[in-house]
């Protein structure tokens, strides 16, 4: 036997090495782990630092505050990750000492509200809200419906949506109707009537025209077609600039003029039978494609599209200038959330992410007889001459657990378990001294290692699963890249952008401060922190009482993107994002805040009043503010840019013969930064190695 | 690299099983298809067209005809002030429920379009006498884009950028060559359209280095699938 490798028997169980804790890794370690495999694969999970999650990582921190990489709320459509959760908390419940996690509709609440900042200058200053209504059905559910079947039902869906906003705007009086206050009644016709007169056919006569040209001319008449478009040209321009420009209403034609550009775009690219689906105008920027499609400048410029950018992240290298996001993944993403949640629009967590998904997760997984090595960080997936397969990893081993056992990373606040936000370091050797040190390691720069470590193909595992983030790629997978051009494709081609958060634990409620709306996710706001929520209902679940402080009336988070800075790396980049951050938020907070709140009062010097915050005084912040820099390669956010969806690399592509890649960065179906592309692809990873679960049972994947 | 040479380890190391397909399967079929069972015909499309362009003229024509009624009567002195409200409303009525069916004729048209294959076959894209006349309308007298350079201080630019309806591909900018003819000055690369930062109006983003040599360059700007011609930049680099 050479180099202490042995063959392996084919009765045992293969050995599946997941590199990466994060939905996509543990999605792959929840369908390996199966009673439906009998024990085929023994999976062994590799973490860097102390705790799982990813991008998607929350710890508990002072008073048991939940310390978030920024805002994470489920959507409705996310139908592969709700089914995994659910059967996991359901597994839990079952086992005969119960459950601290509680049921699944305990952790996650619907919340059927969307808001987009309106723009300055409209009659209805501040947000344009909505509130979707309850679909049958909660996410998870069996008998999801295929991509086959939406897309009909998008369809009909869009044009009954619109059919609705035209035709029940107004209610027209009959002919014969009289009228003795005739000022009145052209003064109401006005407001709402010619509105929605005159939009609609604006709408219908400039769509019409579109619709004609792209008739086939060789069985119409030229002459129609070419009188109906210039009337319609004519007329549409006469009405925007005469009707709809600075009227109130006009966020209602803005949708519709977004939806039937998209309905128009769908026929004139031939999306409903495209072999490629909706990737096939992934080389457009979703905006272009809608100025392309009829779309006015006023639409493509709406809250709402700058809503779809600032959720997605989609500016690259994090700069607001450049918003790029790619028009088939955007439309993809969009007809699936909106005509295709279940239950609720989107779905809040009970508390941190860490909490309701990933601490479940491992303590299902554990159960399962899943093994996890905490403190492992990737250095190099070395490969066989030849570069057929994976021959070996090379790790740092960051801390060792002292001699009593494995680490038991979760500790109890408030009954339940969840992440501490550092690690525990008395279950560590040298941990008093790892303490002291401060060191961080889950950062890039943090080179502490306790030991080296190198695991061989046959002795400590058969199978990889790559579930490290996408940026992380280039340091760890040199070896691939080097033999195969698409990996070093991809790592060119898919961007991620550096993320900023804050979180303020406020001493009064929101209406108090000020704020008019209900509590609701808003997007669209001013840079950089264009997204945020209302938090409150997870101060219960945090430790203020235990901690003796007063809790919180609620927490507000705050996200948005973050500009990278070649100017340095490494610590020194580190550190500069987060003094950065800090400063943007402090700004933030001296500016927009009091736009928001308008019952915010200034501090002495005029700037933010930091006795509104928790453990605040007026100049200082207390333990009431929490920021953050999302900077390491794996905390990066995965981004769709125009030209990049096809450079992914699939779980189901067979570079190495022993590898597979896991994460929202991979072609997954969906192909955008969310946590159902991540579990998707996780799905996929277990597919390439064991062939289940099948591919058509993967909610979206072979959505059009 | 690790060398492999343990030939009875490498024929038994486990593999990768292989997959029935590597990709998701995004085609609509057309068995089962909600589209596939026949619907309208050409035919009937054609008459939902003429019948929604017959009632916009209907509309159109009837309130001319009230509006000629009205001032013929204002002429003849038989115009009381409290007839323009009635007259005005009566307008206004007809063109609401004119709209409305107008509207909902585009939805019956949309509907029918979607629910047949052949229909679908016959939308498409098309290169027609009314496209080419259309970028000839547009070459003449285009709206002036804003450029935004990026990069050196005093290049400044001008861009005429027509139409961007009906693009089969995206907008993509030529390098801008040189107009000079002194040798080995190099194009400007990497132009492209977007959005002007602080109006979010359409304008050429031109990135120009800062050693870029003196001179005037020129480059075309290109609808990407179909070669059509959407417009032209020019960016003039002075000297330093």
């Amino acid at each position: 036997m050479a180099g202490g490798r042995e063959s392996k028997a084919a009765e045992k169980p293969a050995e599946v090495a997941i590199v990466g804790g994060g939905c996509a890794g543990l999605a792959t370690a929840f369908e390996l782990s199966r009673p439906a495999h009998k024990g085929r694969f023994q999976v062994t999970v590799y973490q860097q630092g102390w705790r799982l999650g990813g991008k998607g990582a929350s710890g508990r921190g002072v008073a048991g505050r939940i310390e978030e990489h920024g805002l994470h709320i489920w959507l409705g459509f996310y139908e592969n990750a709700f089914r995994m959760m659910r059967e996991a908390y359901a597994e839990l419940a079952a086992h005969p000492l119960g459950s601290a996690h509680g049921h699944w509709r305990d952790a996650f609440l619907p919340e059927p509200d969307i808001g987009v900042f309106a723009p300055a200058g409209s009659e209805n200053r501040g947000l344009w809200s909505s509130c979707f209504p309850p679909r049958p059905g909660l996410p998870g559910d069996p008998d999801a419906p295929s991509g086959r079947e939406m897309m009909g039902s998008y369809v009909a869906g869009a044009l009954a949506m619109l059919r609705t906003l035209l035709l029940d705007t107004v209610s027209v009086p009959g002919d014969e109707t009289t009228i003795d206050d005739w000022p009145a009644a052209l003064s109401r016709l006005l407001d709402k009537g010619v509105l929605a007169g005159a939009a609609a056919i604006a709408q219908a006569l400039g769509l019409i025209g579109l619709s004609l040209n792209s008739l086939d001319p060789t069985r119409h008449d030229t002459r129609l077609l070419t009188l109906a478009e210039s009337t319609a040209d004519a007329l549409r321009g006469w009405i925007e600039r005469r009707f709809l420009a600075d009227h109130p209403d006009r966020h209602l034609w803005l949708v519709a003029e977004l939806v039937m550009a998209s309905l128009v775009g769908a026929i004139r690219h031939r999306l409903f039978d495209h072999p490629e689906g909706l990737d096939a105008i992934d080389d457009w920027d979703s905006r272009d494609w809608l100025r392309a499609n009829g779309a006015s400048e006023a639409a493509v410029r709406s809250p709402f599209m700058q809503g779809l950018y600032d959720l997605a992240m989609a500016y690259e290298d994090g700069d607001p200038a450049r918003p790029r996001l790619a028009a088939g993944t955007a439309l993809r993403g969009t007809i699936r959330m909106f005509f295709g949640y279940r239950g609720a629009l989107f779905w809040r967590m009970r508390a941190g992410m860490g909490d309701v998904v990933f601490a479940p997760l491992y303590e299902c997984l554990n159960r399962r007889g899943v093994q996890f090595r905490f403190f492992h960080r990737l250095q190099e997936v070395v490969l066989a001459e030849g570069g057929g397969h994976v021959a070996a990893l090379r790790f740092d081993e960051q801390a060792r657990p002292t001699a009593h056992g494995d680490y038991d990373p979760l500790v109890m606040v408030s009954g339940r378990p969840c992440w501490p936000a550092s690690p525990q370091w008395e279950q560590l050797e040298r941990g008093e001294e790892l303490r002291a040190a401060g060191l961080d390691l889950e950062s890039d720069a943090c080179a502490h290692r306790a030991d080296q470590i190198k695991l061989e193909v046959g002795r400590d595992f058969d199978f990889v699963v790559l579930a490290v983030g996408v940026g992380a790629i280039p340091q760890v997978a040199g070896a691939i890249l080097d033999r195969q051009p698409r990996w070093r494709a991809m790592t060119r081609r898919v961007k991620t952008v550096a993320t900023q958060a804050f979180q303020l634990w406020l001493n009064r409620d929101l209406a108090d401060l000020g704020w008019r709306f209900d509590a609701l996710i808003a997007s669209g706001g001013a840079k950089p922190f264009d997204t945020f929520c209302d938090m409150a209902h997870v101060v219960p679940e945090e430790g203020w009482r235990d901690a003796n402080h007063e809790p919180p009336a609620t927490v507000v988070y705050f996200c948005g993107v973050l500009a990278d800075d070649p100017s340095c790396t490494g610590l020194e980049l580190e550190r500069a994002q987060q003094t950065r951050v800090r400063a943007n938020a402090l700004r933030f907070l001296n500016g927009s805040a009091a736009v928001l709140w308008p019952h915010l009062s200034g501090g002495g010097g005029g700037g933010f009043d930091w006795t509104v915050t928790a453990g605040g005084t007026a100049e200082i912040a207390g333990h009431g503010f929490y920021c953050r820099a999302n900077v390491n390669a794996t905390d990066r956010y995965t981004l769709s840019v125009p030209g990049s969806t096809r450079w992914r690399i699939s779980p189901l592509d067979l570079d190495c013969d022993n590898l597979t890649v896991a994460g929202d960065w991979t072609a997954c179906g969906l192909n955008t930064g969310c946590t159902e592309s991540a579990v998707m692809s996780g799905m996929l990873a277990a597919h390439s190695l064991s062939g289940l679960p099948r591919l058509e049972a993967i909610t979206g994947y072979d959505h059009p | 690299m690790i060398d492999d040479s343990d030939e009875e380890f490498e024929a038994s190391r486990a593999r990768r099983p292989g997959t029935a397909r590597g990709g998701p399967d995004r085609q609509y079929p057309a068995e089962g298809s909600v589209y596939a069972s026949g619907g309208a015909t050409a035919g009937d499309v054609h008459d939902v067209i003429a019948h929604a362009v017959r009632l916009g003229y209907r509309v159109v024509e009837e309130n001319l005809r009230h509006g000629r009624d009205a001032a013929e009567r204002l002429k003849a002195n038989d115009y009381g002030f409290g007839d323009a409200g009635a007259d005005v409303e009566i307008v206004l009525h007809r063109f609401l429920k004119g709209a409305r069916e107008l509207g909902s004729s585009f939805f019956d048209l949309f509907g029918a379009v979607l629910e047949d294959p052949a229909l679908r076959e016959a939308v498409r894209a098309r290169r027609t006498d009314l496209e080419a006349r259309h970028s000839d309308q547009s070459s003449v007298g285009k709206a002036r884009t804003p450029v935004q350079i990026i990069g050196h201080a005093s290049a400044s630019g001008e861009a005429h950028l027509g139409s961007l309806a009906g693009l089969s591909g995206p907008p993509e900018v030529m390098p801008l060559k040189p107009l000079s003819t002194a040798p080995e000055t190099p194009p400007i690369l990497g132009a492209r359209l977007g959005a002007e930062p602080h109006t979010g109006a359409i304008a050429v983003i031109v990135p120009v280095p800062e050693d870029q040599p003196s001179g005037t360059y020129a480059g075309t700007i290109h609808d990407s699938a179909s070669q059509r011609l959407l417009g032209s930049v020019s960016v003039a680099v002075p000297q330093s």
